[in-house]
């Protein structure tokens, strides 16, 4: 069969049943994506004669004699497509991995598609961006600014590895041919607990193709945990990397390398597996009761289990002043419980390694990650090898959201090079991101909240179950941060709470943007509301009686001293933005008719940068030769732009250009140590990092500068990229060259993640319920953010719009729904449903003009924490709209319409 | 993916020589957006698949004009959804059809899916869609959703074992517009009312849809009739890429303001389209006013046994009802709902 694909013509023939998608990338065009392989993302569009269509569903033979084009084939000549400069020009993508379909849906619109987006990108997924900067892209706005030296910081420059994302070019994990790769796949459980009795691998292995099949009795006995932190304690080592117990519906049983996915697929198919099923349990407050069926029994001091028995990993108990007190001297008390389903982060790339060993012994990894250094070492200790064997790396990574704080690949495909010699590539199907990869804890959570006649506080009180599913990962720091920053938020002399991280047989939790503080957010700003609704209390007065100040302690339930901190305040900012905007009269107008109803709502929140815990950072900075900088740090990028960020933060300190600071991919060869990027340490942390070895470079070089020129230090300084001093001034590239100690030039700093100091936002919604169908129309959405210092506008806007439509859909729509047997029943997007284009509204920022006085250039985190106060103030729009409290997400109409019912 | 041999025979008789007479070894071929999907999760593990592109004029749209009775509408089974939706004479003609075409799926599905395909697709039931679970349509004892996870399910679900939803959205649309199908199998054609066209499948061995297995839909015809008034509303949990919860497709004459001969056709809530003759009966020789209209989605509604998570769509089907008869009644008035 003759193929025409972008250009270039192929004699090819595809595999019986082979979609395009795969057969356009086994030629080496990695510029089409796998978002599903369902045709439900659109990350694989493709055009086929000029139209685009799901090059996943489409079959291969049928492009015989078609003209294929992908975005790899868009640009001519070299010059760029005027949709992927539009792409570039406003930056509309962060980890970029839809991008390679969304541009070619983007440019396939005619001008007239192009004023009805909403239905015309109908088919095309993007979990980043929330999508205005793909609004702004396709009708031609530009949103980059010029990179000057000596104004990096506060200006909206541009990703340096956008032109690669726009032309298809960049290589994510999977982006890669590598000679003699062997594909692996796993066997999963099909019971939510059960004992392995024998496991028949014969017809598997005569499967042609079939290298190698993997079981509990392969692999290292060793218990750890899949959660990437700094300390490893504050995990259970609960996890094997094959066990004889399968303890969820998804669990690994084994695992199959091959010559060709289809092969290791089939050999999975093969492997005949005799199971002793046990008794299982799916409720994690059934799972405390006397009887109920144990995990993970017998591991307790050795996996660092509190109590087996019970089911319960970790149990928090605190309080501060007198909460019975507290509730005596209260006019009025509420109390009530929220409930917040289980919840996938659905970045567009999948989890995915690719492992291969060299003749020195070393074993590459080359993978999908926000935590590098820390897989690296735990890779070590599971395999019984030095640290130094592992070379853990990434290119572009598509997206994270927390879900890549986790070890889920890497092993397995460790496991099996190390035995086959082989390199061996394992990619995770948009299934197995449902079935098999981690998940939002679900909690259950009761406050209960006192205040007297005027609005203050007098008692606030938490209990919290939270079910981490069947394995601990992450469960520890999470129920401890749902005690935290929900509490922390609101000054009350009396707080109490109490928290249960418990296992049931469920695929399990872990880390999520917003890390255990948007389930008790949720919980705790809807129960303001309440309150203030008891009181006759306006919802923004409430508020303002009771948030957190500037000179105030950030406290919640302990009453011992912690290092969280406030460098700057700009809460009052937020919520005064939050108020006006409101009030103002933009946004959408109600639908006519009485069928509408109308409401307002709004929450805060006060977010602590960096964990309570470990976190460290390292920053190497030095000049080159030629005149330009090298930065290396530690930080994983995957999409949040925290590499632009520190590139910006460099280039400020050192008057330059951030063009003339030069980074390398995310390499634990090339790269000092970083404990990963999670709990918003990319900017608290890693990037106070960089700033303290630009800093001392800066020093360095004038000190340099002074030597060479005779002139005192004093009367050095750096400008517009050079070196003045005096009246004389100096390039870098003559300053290196005169420069008597070289080592001058190359600098090393490292950080630790304390203090913490605190970011602060309010979010507000003006919507209107269909009382009928249960629909929400989002007619305004506004948010004020108090980050200190923007240190890029565009990307922060970016962060914050991405973190909203996130929020909107596990508001909305998003869920994960089990059946009885514990199996979970939408593991793809057309069941899952998150939001597209038509689902997100275009939402108002505004930035508080603050200066953190800890953070890098007076800059505070805030990929994380937008998505935290979207859930309740959503709430608190439906109960001003229809006087109805509703206490469990998402809000879909099956679950609010027989309440709404009642409204006539 | 269980491998396959692939056929893209050149005519009709081609295709049904290489048809097998049950269901399971042999596939058809149409746009592939659902058998690709079926195939890779092992749903659908046929022996042959057969597409239907290559043969000649089998996606045509032809228009012709019938003196004094307005046209005759012959769409080819091959016919993708997109050249449905963006066709002009049918816009104006049959807007429910285009309507409906034109909010399946997304611009890439709508380039590849064809007409044939939406009438024949599977359903979308999750327990059918997971290879690990024996259903009832996979030769098992019970269905699943009966008393599990079934917010999407049937609500229609009297004397059906299965409760799955007709997944098709332009199936009600034809029925409303009264359109036949011409189907071929091994002993010649025949015509085939669209109303008869849809079957609630209980076991392995059936479809959604009547046509044997060695059968192929080839067109569908539509008869235009004078001042006809058409739509179709759906009701989505998002704006977005969804299958609808609920869609009601309608037709009537407007006769001097009244409306005669109503059909009235319920999508996605039973295992078949669903023809609501006491909705209909609400609306006949009636202005269509909104409190008409009510009255019909009330009594469209009327009769639904929903199960345990799926009561909302009574309540949608109503609002659908409603909905798509005031579009009917007002061509080109931008109505309150809209966005």
């Amino acid at each position: 069969m003759n193929y025409r694909i972008n250009g270039k013509s192929f004699a090819a023939e595809p595999r019986p049943g082979q979609c395009l998608r795969t057969f356009i990338r086994d030629l080496g065009w990695f510029g089409v994506k796998k978002g599903c392989d369902a045709g439900d993302c659109g990350a694989c569009t493709v055009w086929l004669d000029g139209k685009p269509v799901h090059s996943c569903l489409f079959p291969a033979f049928r492009a015989d004699g078609r003209e294929v084009t992908t975005l790899q084939g868009l640009a001519v000549d070299g010059k760029l497509h005027p949709m992927q400069q539009a792409f570039l020009n406003a930056q509309a993508f962060q980890c970029g991995f839809c991008t390679a379909g969304m541009i070619m849906t983007a440019a396939s619109l005619s001008e007239d598609a192009k004023k009805n987006l909403p239905f015309h990108l109908k088919g095309n997924l993007c979990r980043c961006t929330g999508y205005h900067a793909i609004e702004d892209a396709i009708h031609g706005i530009a949103s980059v600014e010029e990179d000057r030296a000596g104004h990096a910081c506060g200006t909206s420059l541009a990703n340096p590895r956008g032109e690669p994302i726009v032309t298809g070019n960049a290589h994510y994990t999977m982006d890669v041919a590598i000679e003699g790769m062997l594909h692996l796949k796993v066997l999963r459980s099909p019971h939510a607990h059960a004992r392995i009795t024998a496991i028949r691998r014969d017809k598997a292995l005569a499967v042609p193709g079939v290298r190698a099949v993997f079981t509990w009795e392969d692999v290292p006995r060793r218990l750890f945990t899949t959660a990437a932190h700094d300390d490893y304690h504050v995990d259970p080592d609960d996890t094997y990397m094959l066990d004889n117990v399968a303890r969820f519906v998804g669990q690994r049983i084994a695992a199959v390398v091959a010559d060709t996915e289809a092969a290791a697929e089939e050999g999975c198919r093969l492997l005949e597996v005799d199971y002793e099923l046990l008794r299982a349990v799916f409720d994690a407050e059934e799972a405390m009761l006397p009887g109920a069926p144990q995990l993970h029994v017998g591991k307790d001091v050795d996996s660092r289990i509190q109590d087996p028995v019970r089911n319960i990993f970790l149990k928090i108990e605190a309080e501060t002043g007198d909460v019975a007190r507290g509730f005596s001297e209260a006019h009025a008390v509420y109390e009530g419980t929220f409930w917040m389903p289980r919840i996938q982060h659905a970045h567009m790339e999948t989890h995915g390694t690719i492992a291969w060993r060299t003749p020195d012994s070393r074993v590459h990894v080359r993978t999908s990650t926000q935590t590098p250094h820390i897989i690296k070492n735990k890779l070590a200790y599971l395999f019984g090898m030095f640290p130094h064997q592992f070379h853990v790396f990434s290119e572009f990574v598509g997206g994270g959201f927390g879900g890549k704080q986790e070890m889920l690949t890497e092993d397995l495909c460790v496991l099996a090079t190390m035995k086959t010699g082989r390199p061996v590539k394992w990619e995770f199907t948009r299934s197995e991101q449902f079935t098999a990869a981690t998940t939002r804890h679900p909690m259950k959570i009761t406050v209960k909240l006192g205040a007297r006649k005027d609005g203050t506080l007098t008692a606030m009180q938490m209990h919290t179950v939270s079910d981490t599913g069947a394995y601990g990962n992450h469960a520890g720091e999470i129920i401890a941060s749902s005690l935290g920053s929900s509490l922390a938020t609101y000054r009350c002399a009396s707080k109490k709470g109490t928290g249960y991280a418990v296992y049931t047989n469920t695929v399990p939790s872990g880390a999520f943007r917003g890390y255990g503080a948007t389930q008790p957010a949720f919980a705790v700003e809807c129960a303001i509301d309440e309150l203030a609704r008891k009181l006759g209390i306006d919802p923004f007065a409430m508020r303002r009686t009771n948030m957190i100040r500037a000179q105030d302690p950030v406290h919640s339930i302990w009453p011992f001293p912690n290092d969280g901190v406030i460098g700057s305040y700009g809460l009052d900012q937020c919520l005064d933005f939050v108020e006006q905007a409101l009030a103002s009269g933009r946004g959408e107008t109600k639908p006519e008719g009485d069928e509408w109803r109308e409401g307002r709502g709004v929450a805060i929140h006060a977010q602590d940068c960096a964990p309570p815990t470990e976190h460290r950072s390292e920053a190497h900075m030095s000049l080159l030769p030629d005149g330009t900088y090298h930065l290396s740090v530690g930080s994983a990028e995957f999409g949040n732009g925290i590499r632009n960020a520190q590139r910006q933060v460099a280039a400020s300190v050192l008057s330059a250009r951030a063009g003339s600071i030069a980074m390398d991919f995310v390499d634990t060869d090339k790269n000092p140590y970083d404990t990963g990027t999670f709990a918003s340490t990319g900017t608290s942390v890693a990037t106070l990092g960089v700033q303290k070895a630009a800093d001392a470079l800066r020093e360095n070089l004038l000190e340099v500068a002074s030597q060479v020129s005779s002139v005192p230090v004093a009367q050095c300084s750096l400008a517009a990229g050079r070196v003045r001093c005096g009246d004389r001034w100096l390039s870098l590239q003559q300053l290196y060259e005169a420069s008597p100690l070289r080592e001058k030039l190359h600098v090393s700093r490292k950080v630790y993640g304390s203090p913490r100091s605190t970011a602060f936002l309010a979010h507000g919604f003006r919507i209107a319920v269909h009382r009928v169908t249960g629909e929400i129309r989002i007619l305004q959405s506004v948010q004020g953010f108090d980050a200190g210092t923007i240190l890029n506008p565009m990307q922060s806007r970016g962060q914050l719009e991405g973190a909203i439509a996130q929020g909107i859909g596990v508001t909305l729509f998003e869920r994960m729904k089990f059946d009885a047997s514990g199996t979970v029943v939408n593991p793809t997007f057309r069941h899952y449903r998150i939001p597209a284009f038509a689902d997100i509204p275009r939402s108002e920022l505004f930035f508080a003009d603050t200066y953190d006085r800890y953070g890098p250039l007076g800059a505070k985190p805030l990929g994380e924490a937008p998505i935290i106060p979207v859930s309740p103030a959503m709430g608190n729009a439906i109960a001003d709209a229809t006087g109805i409290r509703f206490h469990s997400l998402p809000f879909s109409a099956d679950r609010i319409f027989s309440q709404l019912a009642e409204l006539q | 993916m269980k491998e396959f041999t692939y056929y893209q025979p050149k005519s009709v008789d081609g295709a049904i020589g290489l048809l097998d007479a049950k269901w399971g070894k042999t596939e058809l071929l149409g746009g592939g957006t659902d058998l690709l999907d079926l195939t890779k999760e092992y749903v659908a593990q046929p022996d042959k698949v057969i597409s239907l592109t290559g043969i000649a004029n089998f996606a045509d749209i032809q228009v012709a004009p019938q003196t004094g009775k307005g046209s005759v509408v012959l769409i080819g089974a091959g016919a993708r959804l997109a050249a449905i939706a963006d066709h002009a004479h049918l816009q104006k003609i049959f807007p429910a059809l285009t309507t409906a075409a034109g909010m399946i799926g997304g611009p890439q599905i709508r380039n590849m899916g064809t007409l044939g395909g939406n009438l024949c697709q599977r359903n979308r039931c999750w327990y059918f869609r997971d290879e690990h679970v024996h259903c009832l349509l996979k030769g098992g004892q019970k269905c699943f959703a009966l008393d599990g996870e079934n917010q999407y399910h049937a609500i229609f679900t009297q004397g059906h074992k299965c409760v799955i939803v007709s997944p098709s959205t332009l199936g009600p649309v034809l029925i409303a517009l009264d359109a036949t199908a011409e189907v071929q199998g091994p002993k010649g054609k025949r015509t085939l009312e669209l109303a008869k066209f849809f079957f609630a499948p209980s076991g392995e061995n059936e479809r959604e849809h009547v046509l044997a297995p060695n059968e192929v839909v080839l067109s569908v015809k539509i008869p235009e009739k004078e001042g006809t008034r058409n739509a179709s509303y759906e009701v989505r949990q998002k704006q977005s890429y969804d299958w609808p919860l609920v869609q009601a497709a309608v037709a009537f004459k407007a006769d001097g303001g009244k409306a005669t001969g109503v059909k009235i056709v319920l999508g996605h809530v039973a295992p078949t389209p669903l023809v609501v003759e006491a909705a209909a009966k609400e609306v006949e020789g009636k202005e269509v006013t909104d409190a008409v209209a009510t009255a019909a989605g009330k009594a469209a509604a009327k009769d639904a046994k929903p199960l345990s998570q799926n009561g909302y769509k009574v309540k949608l089907v109503e609002v659908a009802v409603k909905r798509a008869l005031l579009t009917a009644a007002n061509p080109g008035k931008r109505q309150y709902w809209e966005v």
